[in-house]
C-alpha cells in the first residue's frame, strides 16, 4: 500500500503549511505592521505644525485647518491607549485592506483615493473637531492594535497627538453589533470618537464598537 | 531494501517544500479566504 503511505505524508505535509499559514497570519503580519508603524512615526515626526482651526466664537478645541487632505495610508496622528497598550500608535487615512495592514486608520469621507462602502457620504471629522472620529482597527492580525479593545471601560482615556495639538477622549461605553452593521457611520454633533475591530477574537462575526468624548476640560487647558 | 540517508534527507526536503508551498498559496489566497479586518 505504497500510495496510502505517500497519501499520508501529503496531508501531514499539507497540514504543516496550513500550520505555517496560521502562524503568519497572526505573528508573521504583525512583523511587517511593526515595521511600517516605526517608518510611519518617523515620517509624522517630520511633518509640521498645523495652526488650528476653532469653531466660530470658541478657542477650543480646535481642528486641523481648511483643506486638510491627506492621502491614502498617510500617518494622520498618534493614538495611545494607556489601558490596554504600552505605547501610542500611528493612525493612518482610510480603512481598506491595504491601510489596515500598516495600523488603525481613520475612516475618511468619500474622495478621490477613498471609494465606497469604505469612506463616508458627510464630511469626516479629526480629534479636536465637532463630529465622530471613527477609528477602525485589526483585532487578530497585522500587530493586533485592538487585542484587548474590550478591556476598556467607562472614563478610560484616549489619548491623540496631531499636527494641530493634543487632545483626551474619556469612554463612554461599548457594544457589540452584527459585522454588517454601518450604524456608526453616522454624522454627530458631539465632539466623539469611535473605535471599532472586529468581535470577538479571530472571528469576523460581531464588530465591537467603543465610544468616547473629548475630555472639555483637558482641551482648554 | 535499506534506504540511504540522502534518499532520505531528499524525501523530507520534498515534504518540506510541500509544506512551505501549501503556506504560500495559502498567504497568496488570505485576502480572499480571510474576512476584511480580522
Amino acid at each position: 500500500m505504497q500510495w496510502v503511505r505517500v497519501l499520508g505524508k501529503l496531508l501531514i505535509s499539507m497540514g504543516v503549511g496550513v500550520f505555517l499559514f496560521i502562524v503568519w497570519t497572526l505573528y508573521g503580519t504583525g512583523i511587517y505592521t511593526q515595521q511600517q508603524q516605526q517608518q510611519l512615526a518617523e515620517e509624522f515626526d517630520r511633518l509640521p505644525a498645523l495652526e488650528r482651526q476653532t469653531e466660530k466664537g470658541q478657542s477650543f478645541p480646535a481642528g486641523p485647518p481648511p483643506g486638510y487632505d491627506p492621502a491614502p495610508g498617510a500617518p494622520i496622528f498618534r493614538m495611545h491607549l494607556p489601558t490596554i497598550e504600552d505605547k501610542p500608535m500611528m493612525v493612518v487615512e482610510g480603512v481598506g485592506t491595504d491601510e489596515l495592514k500598516l495600523g488603525p486608520g481613520h475612516y475618511p469621507s468619500c474622495r478621490p483615493g477613498f471609494e465606497r462602502p469604505l469612506c463616508t457620504s458627510y464630511e469626516e471629522s479629526y480629534p479636536g473637531e465637532r463630529g465622530r472620529v471613527i477609528v477602525s482597527g485589526h483585532r487578530t492580525t497585522y500587530g493586533m492594535p485592538f487585542w484587548s479593545l474590550d478591556k476598556m471601560e467607562k472614563g478610560d482615556p484616549i489619548h491623540f497627538e496631531t499636527q494641530w495639538g493634543e487632545y483626551t477622549y474619556l469612554v463612554t461605553g461599548k457594544e457589540v453589533v452584527p459585522a454588517n452593521s454601518d450604524a456608526i457611520v453616522v454624522p454627530s454633533d458631539k465632539y466623539e470618537v469611535v473605535l471599532t475591530t472586529c468581535n470577538p477574537r479571530y472571528s469576523a462575526a460581531e464588530r465591537l464598537i467603543v465610544y468616547a468624548e473629548l475630555d472639555m476640560e483637558a482641551a482648554a487647558r | 531494501m535499506k534506504r540511504s540517508w540522502k534518499s532520505k534527507v531528499l524525501e523530507l526536503l520534498l515534504w518540506a517544500m510541500v509544506a512551505v508551498a501549501t503556506a504560500v498559496v495559502l498567504v497568496m489566497l488570505s485576502e480572499e479566504i480571510l474576512p476584511a479586518n480580522f
